[in-house]
């Protein structure tokens, strides 16, 4: 509740001319809408492009958010959207452009102090690249984000039965890649 | 499957109350399948919650508002000058229906043509032909028959014109000076419908 009036708050000041109030909120929901994007995409620079497109999106919008949601569900499922959007025209462009190789290029750059976590960042992008992103999407908000099939639900706009069944695969896929310690 | 998974879900992530946790439990200590199969989901789980709550470093976490602010500043730069933009795409569009209209305009129907022939004496024809501007794209539009009938008219009006505006007197004139009046014997049809279509466009026709 009291996150609720926080962001109530920040919207407010930021439509009354704050700019800053949008930092707030920016600097507030920016690593979330990072690691969707990281574990949607696989890679630091895809990531880095949905942020920015995000914020952008949420700058432009904000405005008409009406609190029919969260503004956490809200920003989801911007996320969500524009990640999907995004691995449709990289696979688009990779058909035609030398894109891919270009990103392995420039994809080293530190955004996690820790090696250790690092390495098991990549492990983990490495096993969900793995998997379709139908199941990919629900197997992320499910496990990392902890939402429930409903909230997931009204997120992605498919139906429980459906979420339920591409989770079904994507665990028993991940589950193989764990038993086999190929993760 | 699924209804197990939920269970392993709720309670790993503490959503059960002590009464659904007791009951899982026992249900874990019965069935050997459920406990293996809950084993292989809580190694996953573990595998996930170690890298579900990573930070981003802090130069990244402070060069993302950056960025977004220098995005923001360069969109505002471009909305500045919507103007032009609107401006140069309205002149094509202008341009183009324009060209689309003059065109459509232009269009001669040789059926109209053909009617206008039949239909029409020689006299109101005539009349026509002193009050309209000849057009060359008649030739193109018309049979010979009807191209000859015109013509005749043309060159009635033509030399009616002339007199017109020269007068009569200098008419003559200008005919006993030189040998003009047989002007025809010396040029040929083509001569003749060029010297018609520059006098049709200095408007004297």
């Amino acid at each position: 509740m009291h996150e609720l009036n926080e962001d109530f708050e920040l919207i407010k000041n930021f439509i009354d001319g704050n700019e800053s109030a949008f930092n707030r909120l920016a600097i507030k929901y920016q690593e979330k809408i990072y690691w969707h994007a990281r574990r949607m995409t696989g890679n630091h620079l895809d990531a880095d492009e949905i942020v920015q497109e995000v914020l952008i999106v949420l700058y432009n919008k904000l405005k008409t958010f009406e609190f029919k949601s969260s503004l956490y569900t809200w920003i989801y499922t911007i996320t969500n959207t524009r990640s999907i959007n995004y691995l449709k025209k990289k696979s688009l462009k990779n058909i035609f452009s030398l894109d891919d190789i270009t990103n392995k290029k420039f994809e080293q750059k530190d955004v996690i102090d820790d090696i250790e976590s690092k390495q098991k960042v990549e492990k983990i992008e490495k096993a969900l690249q793995k998997l379709p992103v139908k199941q990919r999407e629900v197997f992320i908000m499910r496990n990392f984000d902890e939402l429930s099939y409903e909230e997931i639900s009204t997120i992605t706009g498919k139906s429980v039965g459906t979420l339920k069944a591409n989770y079904f695969h994507a665990l028993n896929k991940i589950k193989e890649l764990v038993k086999y310690d190929k993760f | 499957m699924i209804n197990s998974e939920e269970k392993f879900f709720s309670y790993l992530k503490g959503k059960m109350n002590s009464e659904e946790k007791k009951e899982f439990e026992d249900e874990l200590i019965s069935s050997d399948n459920l406990n293996k199969e809950y084993t292989e989901y809580k190694k996953l789980n573990s595998i996930i919650d170690e890298t579900k709550n990573i930070h981003l470093s802090k130069d990244y976490s402070e060069s993302i508002i950056t960025d977004f602010r220098k995005r923001i500043e360069s969109k505002e730069l471009k909305r500045s000058f919507p103007m032009i933009r609107y401006a140069f795409a309205s002149i094509i569009i202008i341009f183009i229906v324009g060209c689309f209209l003059i065109s459509q305009l232009n269009k001669e129907n040789p059926d109209e043509i053909k009617s206008l022939l039949t239909d029409f004496s020689e006299a109101e024809l005539n009349s026509f032909s002193n009050n309209y501007v000849y057009s060359t794209d008649i030739a193109n539009n018309i049979d010979d028959a009807g191209f000859i009938r015109l013509d005749s008219i043309y060159r009635e009006n033509l030399s009616e014109s002339v007199v017109e505006s020269i007068g009569k007197k200098s008419l003559e004139d200008i005919l006993s000076l030189s040998d003009v009046a047989n002007v025809d014997e010396y040029l040929s049809d083509n001569e003749v419908d060029i010297i018609y279509a520059q006098l049709i466009n200095k408007e004297i026709l």
